[in-house]
């Protein structure tokens, strides 16, 4: 008899488990056409909800999801610690991580419809998740009450931040492409550059490296940068864009033949670091050991990784090489990353307010420091350099930069199915795979031109 | 009445299992076949392609050929030599030495630790340029090789760390050795058999079951890889390392095509049943049971 008691509870147990499991999939999967619902209704319900919470003070709870290194992990957590503190009815969760694979849990959560509040995204990711969606979003100019968008340049927000006439994210701050050297590998070489630097100058140089010790290299790239470099070079060479809003190819076989040749030219007579080498560290040059023990001059790189190195005084920003005479610097200019709000958001006045608080509080920004590169907006730029907290090669990176920005970038070409694409031919060029320049040019625009009406067609 | 109580008692004690099994491998299961003929994304409907997927990987795709290539070639290489290694360890652990249970468990460790990221980074560092690999071969005058940054080194330096992780097929075969009744032995060197006689008339067909069932699911995760070539080379260089699991995975979780990457997935699951069936029907000639064979 007890035994068959136990038996009956265990049972039940079991069976409360399951129904309870059951219910709240059932409260979920009734939430989430609820939620879909949300997204098209006009924003003033949700206003009106948000102000209700916001009256009430009643305890709110938000996610937070970012990648970043050390720093900005440390940095962010402060700038959450002092919000919550001034604001004691609003506790941020954060979730963050590496870089390596966020993206893939970005995309899986936004179909999941389980993503966090508050999402720092890559800008060229938008894209696609707008392609794909174009609700995924909340339109922040709804919330001009939360969050001020006066410190932000339009045209910058138009540029990167606009989809469909909504304003989706608001740029974390300014990245451009740029040369960072190291002094002390020029000086050895005795290297010397003029205000403007050809990329012929670049290359006469840079192989005085090798030449002096052949361990050390100028350039350090992996072939996500080998990727930007010919690109630019391309862009500058032609003053089009690689790929045009139709889904073709903007350049010919013979300016690809040019702007291969030269990335050839850099790798056969080891001014850049051989691949073989640098495929290790993939995704992270600065991880080689001979990036901090002075055996690598220079990468063409984001400003927003200017602090990727331990160089000290020797750490300097130099202009980006370019043709002489191009019309366009190519320059890319664009958003370090962006930050969206979730329109599954169920509270978006307190995940605005964090925001504002990011972008224009003085404690804010004094906590986030530089941490996602130079501040979109100039008052963000100016308490930090009052405060000696912007990083000298990043600020000096955008100056030059801004002084000459390239044409702004189409979003095709980032789609990442590009950039692998041209990357593996240009890795198959540098390990002898084509007969020359001009082999590699023709393979690259039937694959390319191939690949992209294979993408044109699924978008259909 | 009774009979029936307890039947429907069992049934209930196990239903958590049949709900997992339903939830969790079925559905996914029978949803990525469907997936497999739409132009699934992730993040928008699925629409229906009909063979579109299957048409376009088996056809006009660049990559599909060359990763099955290089997971052939991988399979091919790391499946026996796997087999082998776990054998002859396993048959050096069978000796009744003083400490055998600790090199037992040091020999197994690898497997413990061989899934994990983890190991596959400590892989990338030791076979880096500076790393501990060169720095021992630089003592036989042997000079610093990219052993992971060449196209001709990369896939057989990944097929060296699964080959390490040899641990449970050792351990199998360990158990299988113990099995062989030592009276065969006797017999046999009574009878004048050297050690090589003995292993391959005595010891070999002894233990084909485990063999088989050692080849069956060694092909099952060669065919399946991916930690090793996404984590230590990404798939580089030169694709020579992209296997059919990294394809897999760019294709689903780096370009969104998830309908393709199912179609993908689909292929591979046929690739490793028609193998299987194949390895399954050629063991009525090479297996030894010792009841027959009969389930």
């Amino acid at each position: 008899m007890r035994k068959k008691t136990a038996i009956l509870t265990a049972g039940a147990i079991l069976m409360a488990g399951l129904l309870s499991g059951c219910q709240k999939q059932a409260e979920d999967s009734g939430q989430a056409p609820a939620a879909e619902q949300n997204r098209q209704e006009e924003g003033t319900e949700q206003e009106a909800q948000a102000d209700q919470e916001t009256d009430s003070q009643e305890q709110v709870t938000l996610r937070f999801s970012w990648w970043g290194g050390d720093s900005r992990h440390e940095a962010t957590l402060e700038c959450i610690k002092v919000f919550e503190e001034e604001n004691p009815n609003i506790k941020i969760e954060a979730e963050y991580g590496g870089f390596d694979g966020y993206q893939d849990k970005i995309s899986a959560s936004l179909s999941g419809q389980t993503e966090a509040d508050i999402m720092q995204l890559d800008q060229p990711w938008m894209a696609t998740f707008m392609a794909q969606n174009p609700d995924f979003f909340l339109n922040i100019r709804d919330y001009a009450d939360c969050i001020s968008l006066d410190g932000f340049s339009e045209d910058f927000l138009d540029d990167f931040c606009v989809y469909a006439d909504k304003l989706v994210s608001l740029p974390t701050g300014t990245n451009a492409l740029n040369l960072l050297a190291n002094q002390a590998v020029m000086d050895e070489a005795d290297i010397t550059f003029s205000d403007v630097i050809t990329w012929e100058d670049f290359y006469e140089q840079g192989k005085k490296v090798n030449e002096v010790n052949p361990e050390n290299y100028f350039i350090n790239m992996d072939n996500g940068i080998a990727f930007y470099a010919t690109r630019i070079y391309l862009m500058q060479l032609t003053n089009r864009q690689l790929i045009n809003e139709d889904y073709t190819l903007g350049v010919t076989v013979d300016e690809m033949e040019e702007a291969f040749a030269y990335t050839k030219k850099l790798y056969d007579d080891k001014v850049i670091i051989p691949y073989e080498e640098s495929m290790i560290f993939k995704g992270a040059p600065q991880d080689n050991p001979k990036w901090n023990n002075n055996q690598l001059g220079c990468w063409l790189n984001w400003s927003s990784q200017a602090d990727q190195q331990q160089w000290g005084e020797n750490a300097v920003s130099l202009p980006y090489p370019c043709i002489e005479g191009a019309e366009n610097s190519g320059v890319l200019v664009r958003p370090s990353q962006v930050l969206a709000v979730s329109a599954n958001c169920e509270h978006p006045k307190e995940a605005m307010k964090f925001l504002d608080f990011m972008f224009n509080q003085e404690a804010g920004i004094l906590a986030l420091k530089d941490c996602r590169s130079i501040p979109p907006t100039e008052k963000g730029r100016k308490i930090l350099e009052e405060n000696g907290l912007i990083s000298e090669q990043a600020s000096r990176a955008v100056d030059l930069a801004m002084a000459n920005p390239g044409m702004p970038e189409l979003d095709v070409p980032n789609t990442t199915e590009v950039q692998d694409t041209f990357s593996a031919i240009i890795e198959k060029m540098i390990y002898g795979q084509y007969a020359g320049p001009r082999e590699a040019a023709e393979e690259a625009h039937k694959l390319m031109s191939d690949m992209l009406a294979t993408v044109k067609a699924d978008m259909e | 009445m009774k009979k029936k109580m307890k039947r429907n008692k069992g049934l209930f004690f196990i239903l958590p299992w049949i709900i997992g099994l339903l939830w969790f491998q079925m559905y996914p299961f029978v949803m990525s076949l469907y997936y497999s003929f739409t132009n699934y994304t992730m993040l928008k409907e699925p629409k229906l392609v009909g063979l579109t997927n299957y048409v376009r990987l088996l056809t006009s795709d660049m990559e599909f050929w060359p990763s099955m290539k290089v997971t052939a070639i991988y399979a091919l290489v790391v499946v026996p030599c796997k087999l082998a290694f776990a054998l002859i360890i396993a048959m050096l652990l069978n000796k009744n030495v003083k400490g055998i249970g600790m090199f037992r468990t040091l020999y197994y460790l690898p497997s413990i630790l061989g899934g994990s990221i983890a190991i596959a980074v400590v892989w990338k560092i030791l076979f880096m340029r500076d790393g501990a690999v060169n720095h021992l071969l630089s003592g036989l005058g042997i000079g610093p090789r990219d052993w992971l940054g060449s196209p001709n080194t990369a896939l057989g330096t990944i097929c060296i760390l699964s080959v390490w992780q040899f641990g449970s097929s050792m351990v199998l075969f360990l158990a299988a050795l113990k099995q062989v009744p030592a009276s065969l032995y006797e017999a046999a060197i009574i009878d004048g058999a050297n050690r090589f006689q003995c292993f391959f008339k005595i010891t070999l067909p002894m233990i084909t079951s485990i063999l088989f069932f050692n080849l069956i699911m060694q092909m099952i995760n060669a065919l399946q890889e991916f930690t090793s070539a996404f984590v230590i080379t990404g798939g580089g260089p030169m694709k020579s390392t992209y296997v059919l699991g990294m394809k897999l995975y760019t294709d689903a979780f780096k370009y969104y095509k998830m309908g393709y990457a199912s179609a993908l997935s689909w292929i591979m699951f046929l690739i490793i049943i028609c193998l299987s069936m194949l390895v399954f029907k050629s063991s009525s000639a090479w297996v030894y049971y010792e009841d027959g064979g009969e389930f």
